[in-house]
């Protein structure tokens, strides 16, 4: 009795930690889930001002490459109407179009690191490419329900040669789909310093995507809200989409 | 014991009645005297405990740095008249000043009026002042003061600081940069302009956009440029509480005189000393029009109530004469009062009426049932002696219960109110009775002058409709009960929902001149005026505090000495650049501009327009409101293009021949281009930045009077009135800076939660204490236990409705929880006391009779509180409400409750 309950157990052990992926297994299927081909998009950005009136933005959006090439243009309202990024080498260079004087402006190879056109994101916040997966290294902590899903706590530490954007993030994976649905940024103090929330996630084109990320800013006490309004993963650049020129459009 | 006291105290009112009335007399002069010693303090930290960091902190910040005391001057109108006003008024303030409508000798009351940054020091050191980023980033502009070549450097560097725009505008001081920066460049584009249309400039204006160029907007001038701030440091402090009136009415008096020049200025004064002044004299002005109405309300009611003017006029004037007494021994016991304090005496004349009320009612009743002076005057005080000592006894330990609290705006409250409450008690049982002998001997002397009998009358005085009440309910106690119960329920249900409203602001008196404009200032200057302090003891203890509470997630901006005195380090990195500055100007020729500049000239300020736009765009993607609108009032906006801009004005000046505009942009060069190298060499001086060099100006503004102490601003980064939590974190967060941590945000923090811990405390205590009381005085569990019972169902009611009413607890009305187990009590004692001693089926005369007296004396209580709904501080009304409420539910538990169980006792028997 004693031998068959212990084999018991060990099959069970066994089939639990077969069913377990390791760490690096979910960041990887994460950085698959986030990082479609290419997309096309348009979405809104809400923002709260330095004089806490709210202000939201339209825009359109295309990324090709696995997110590594992308180019933002707003929409509304009429003041930045025509305003363009472009951003290619997962954000390292980025250039921006003023409709009003017609100029095309290279921003700094650290602008990366700032906050992207107003809003409590970074470029690099989402870890578009292979960020995760390189410059990290993560560990599970736990498994717990976040917002009714079962999901994986995930501790991704910042690998300090690597220059990671953040030293510390911890991660929500929903485990029945490997979408993240939270992640808390932690400064060098191990200051909980910016909050994303990813919700209303629906299946599109067989890719799981939030509608809605809220990005709140512990430290400024400040948070921006982007929605997708509409989104294909079936849209292919055509040849120098990504160009100066085509910025200018 | 009671008795024999009562006994003597009967006697002697009525056969040694001018004696007592000479003692008295006597008492009531020295008392008077002693309470002319009597202040008041406008503090908030004078209610946390004596002995609080905090407190000794705050107070040391006050006596020590003469900028934690300061008027500060709001005057708004167009930037041209508001600088004008400034002029005009700062040597006006400085010199001996006079107090309108007060006999006082003339006095300097304004030490020193800072309204301009200091430009001189700024000339002398400015580029050591700069960051070494912002140097590297600007060091271009300073090459080559040559028109063509400065604004192609201009350009530059404008493009080289626009690429780090999120960098350089992450926060409020970075946006403050660019607004310098945008201002420069404006005045700078204006001064050509000017040039073109007139041929001519003068050389001050040159040397005004050079300086605007280079150092900013001396004025303290609002983001929109519309509103201006003087900062006066007076020459008393905060602590000084006769000054702060006097100081701030003779400043307000120069002031209005001031605007009598400028029509198109609108100016007052703000700061914490005129916030200080505007809550000492609107508050001491809205508790006298208190006490001036519920003193009229309550003469009117009794009248009404008594059917006759002089017992009212004797009850007042016993009241007047115990709020004397009062006076004198709590000016004696606490001289200063605090806000909380400094309304005792209404709550006196709310519940010291009632003794008189219980007495007059049981005389009047006497009077009228036949019995002659001598025994209706013993009995008037054995009959309502009982319960008005009782009642006032309970009540004065209930308010003396308040001193288990750390904070003195509780602790001190519950001991002048109790001894204040003891104090008319005892001028009614011992003056009252004399009074009303007199009355009676004199208007027995008239009636025999009439030819009348001397006796008069019997009266029913009593309240037959409440009478009829407590037979009801006597006689179906059950149903009475169970009613009770079920309001009771459905009370402590909706009690349960009540919420607490932290924000403080809205406790203070609305529309106040000096609080409307710390709106202003708010709305204008994005400026907080509720902002912590640090305090240091040394120049790199400050610079330390200042990085350190700079990383707290809950500050926005921290100010200390250390701007104008960078670490050796910093310094050290800084003169470098400052040198190839120097270098760089001194090794420059400024050459004549020839007509083939023209184009270049042109294409450059077209490109500097271009960069504001682009600024601009990005600065409303990034949120940075003012920024942007700075930018396009520069620039226009492309979806309301203006007709005219500074730009659009140069571009068509240009038209008006080569030769022409060559002259006058040489005119324009010749006027600035010397005093920009003077001055750009001047401020590149590598001298080494330290205590000593900083002029007395800046030093006054951070350091204390003997230099050994500096103060470090912090503002926080979110509403400390609106968001409790966060008022909460940001204390807790500067704590780990420094343990020193004091401040408006923090004071009030600890002051919430020392006064709801000390509010709860106090109610637990009061209920022991009230029935230990009731215990001796009725020698029996069932009934102090029965006499508990409406006021601890009224204070169920008293929240219950309260919330259905739509108010919120607050830190003021809170205090009405422990304060009204005291007032409450005392209409169950009365007539608890009334019923033992009338016998058993007695619902009728004791509610007809000490009914009728509870009612008046609820009124009263009512109307004495209600009058302070007129008081213009906010906190005192919604006290008044709150106590309103718990006095009305008192007297409905006691007249509901009271009578069944009598019912059901007197069943039993």
């Amino acid at each position: 009795m004693k031998v068959k309950l212990f084999v018991l157990i060990l099959v069970g052990v066994s089939i639990l930690s077969a069913q377990t992926p390791t760490a690096e297994e979910i960041v990887d299927r994460v950085t698959a889930i986030m990082s479609p081909e290419n997309s096309y998009s348009k979405g809104s950005q809400t923002i709260i001002t330095s004089s806490g009136k709210e202000r939201v933005f339209e825009f359109e959006s295309w990324a090709a490459e696995k997110g590594k090439s992308s180019m933002t243009r707003y929409t509304k309202p009429a003041a930045i109407r025509g305003q363009a990024f472009l951003m290619l080498n997962n954000a390292d260079d980025i250039w921006s179009y003023f409709p009003r004087t017609k100029r095309v402006r290279k921003l700094a190879s650290h602008a990366k690191k700032q906050k992207m056109q107003g809003s409590d994101f970074t470029y690099e916040d989402m870890g578009g490419g292979d960020v995760f997966q390189k410059k990290f290294k993560s560990t599970i902590l736990s498994e717990e329900t976040k917002d009714g899903d079962l999901a994986w706590k995930i501790q991704m530490i910042g690998i300090p040669d690597k220059d990671p954007p953040h030293p510390k993030i911890i991660m929500w994976v929903r485990q029945s789909d490997y979408y993240p649905v939270a992640l808390d940024y932690y400064d060098g103090k191990d200051f909980n310093t910016k909050s994303l929330v990813l919700s209303d996630i629906q299946v599109i084109e067989s890719f799981p995507t939030a509608m809605t990320m809220v990005m709140t800013d512990n430290k400024e006490r400040s948070s921006t809200t982007m929605k997708t309004l509409e989104i294909t993963y079936a849209w292919k650049p055509t040849k120098g989409f990504f160009s100066e020129r085509n910025l200018k459009k | 014991m009671r008795e024999q006291l009562i006994n003597k105290l009967a006697d002697l009112a009525v056969n040694k009645t001018k004696l007592m009335l000479w003692i008295m007399a006597g008492i009531t002069l020295i008392t008077m005297v002693l309470s002319g010693g009597m202040s008041m303090t406008p503090k908030w930290s004078d209610m946390l405990p004596e002995g609080d960091k905090r407190t000794i902190e705050f107070d040391r910040i006050l006596e020590e740095f003469q900028s934690a005391s300061s008027i500060i001057v709001v005057a708004q109108g167009n930037e041209a008249d508001i600088k004008a006003f400034a002029e005009d008024l700062a040597p006006r303030v400085l010199d001996s000043l006079t107090i309108p409508g007060k006999d006082k000798e003339p006095a300097i009351y304004v030490r020193r009026v800072d309204y301009k940054a200091d430009l001189d020091f700024m000339k002398e050191h400015g580029f050591m002042l700069m960051k070494e980023d912002d140097l590297k980033n600007l060091k271009d502009i300073f090459q080559d003061p040559g028109l063509a070549e400065l604004l192609t450097n201009m350009n530059n560097s404008f493009e080289k600081e626009y690429i780090q725009p999120s960098e350089s505008m992450s926060n409020r001081e970075e946006e403050d940069g660019a607004l310098i920066f945008l201002n420069g460049i404006n005045d700078w584009a204006e001064a050509i302009g000017h040039t073109l249309r007139t041929g001519s400039i003068r050389t001050s204006d040159a040397e005004a956009a050079v300086d605007k160029l280079l150092v900013g907007e001396p004025y303290f001038l609002s983001y929109d440029r519309e509103a201006l701030i003087m900062n006066l440091i007076p020459t008393f402090s905060m602590i000084d509480a006769f000054m702060i009136m006097d100081g701030t009415d003779a400043v307000q008096a120069v002031l209005n005189e001031t605007l009598k020049n400028h029509p198109n200025v609108q100016a007052g004064l703000s700061g914490a000393i005129a916030v200080g002044r505007d809550e000492m004299y609107y508050s001491s002005q809205g508790l006298e029009i208190s006490m001036g109405l519920s003193f009229f309300l309550i003469g009117a009611l009794l009248y009404m109530a008594f059917r006759m003017a002089m017992a009212p006029a004797l009850a007042l004037l016993n009241l007047i004469i115990g709020l004397i007494w009062a006076a004198g021994i709590v000016a004696v016991v606490v001289p200063v009062l605090n806000i909380m304090t400094a309304m005792f005496m209404i709550i006196l004349i709310g519940l010291g009426i009632d003794f008189s009320i219980h007495i007059i009612s049981t005389f009047t009743e006497m009077r009228a049932k036949g019995l002659s002076l001598e025994k209706a005057t013993l009995a008037g005080l054995q009959k309502s002696g009982g319960g008005v000592s009782t009642g006032a006894l309970t009540t004065s330990v209930a308010f003396l219960a308040l001193m288990i609290g750390d904070s003195r705006a509780m602790s001190e409250l519950g001991l002048v109110t109790a001894i204040g409450l003891l104090a008319v008690m005892v001028s009614s049982f011992v003056l009252l009775p004399v009074f009303l002998v007199v009355r009676e001997r004199r208007y027995s002397k008239k009636r025999i002058k009439k030819g009348l009998s001397a006796e008069i009358a019997p009266r029913d005085l009593t309240l037959k409709p409440l009478g009829k009440v407590g037979i009801l309910v006597q006689d179906n106690p059950w149903l009475s009960i169970a009613a009770v119960a079920v309001i009771t329920i459905l009370l402590a249900f909706s009690a349960r929902e009540i919420t607490f409203n932290h924000n403080m602001m809205d406790l203070e008196a609305e529309g106040l001149p000096s609080i409307m404009l710390q709106d202003t200032v708010q709305e204008k200057f994005d400026l907080s005026m509720d902002f912590a302090y640090l305090v240091s003891e040394s120049v790199e203890e400050s610079r330390e505090l200042k990085k350190k509470a700079k990383e707290l997630p809950s500050v926005a901006s921290v100010e200390d000495i250390s701007i104008f005195i960078p670490s050796p380090e910093q310094q050290a990195k800084r003169v470098p650049h400052v040198e190839e500055i120097h270098a760089l100007m001194k090794g420059s020729q400024v050459t004549p501009i020839m007509p083939n500049d023209l184009d270049r000239i042109l294409l450059e300020i077209e490109r500097l327009e271009m960069n504001i736009m682009e600024f601009q765009s990005m600065a409303f993607l990034g949120g940075q409101d003012k920024v942007y609108r700075r930018c396009t009032e520069i620039v226009g906006s492309e979806e309301n293009p203006p007709d005219i801009t500074v730009f659009s004005n140069i571009y068509g000046l240009f038209d008006q021949g080569a030769s022409i505009v060559t002259g006058k942009l040489n005119t324009f060069q010749d006027a600035y281009a010397g005093y920009f190298t003077s001055s750009v060499l001047q401020m590149a001086n590598t001298s080494p930045l330290s205590l000593e060099v900083l002029p007395e100006s800046i030093v006054d503004r951070y350091a204390s009077k003997d230099r050994s102490l500096f103060l470090t601003t912090v503002l926080p980064s979110g509403n400390i009135w609106q968001d409790r939590p966060f008022m909460e974190r940001f204390s807790i967060e500067l704590e780990t800076v420094s343990e020193r941590t004091t401040g408006m945000p923090v004071i009030m923090n600890a002051l919430i939660d020392i006064i709801g811990r000390d509010g709860r405390n106090a109610a637990y205590l009061t209920l022991i204490l009230v029935y230990l009381i009731l215990l001796l005085d009725f020698r029996s569990f069932k009934y102090a236990f029965i006499a508990m019972l409406p006021l601890a169902t009224g204070a169920v009611w008293m929240v219950g409705l309260m919330q259905i009413f739509g108010f919120q607890l607050d830190m003021m009305n809170v205090m009405a929880l422990p304060l009204i187990l005291g007032i409450g009590i005392d209409d169950g004692v009365h007539v608890v006391h009334r019923w033992r001693l009338e016998g058993p089926r007695s619902a009728n005369i004791v509610l007809s009779s000490t009914g009728k007296a509870v009612l008046l004396t609820s009124l009263t209580t009512i109307l004495a509180f209600g009058s302070m709904m007129f008081s213009p501080f906010r906190g005192y009304a919604s006290l008044s409400y709150a106590l309103i409420f718990g006095v009305g539910a008192c007297f409905f538990t006691t007249i509901i409750i009271l009578p069944a169980f009598m019912g059901l006792l007197d069943k039993r028997k």
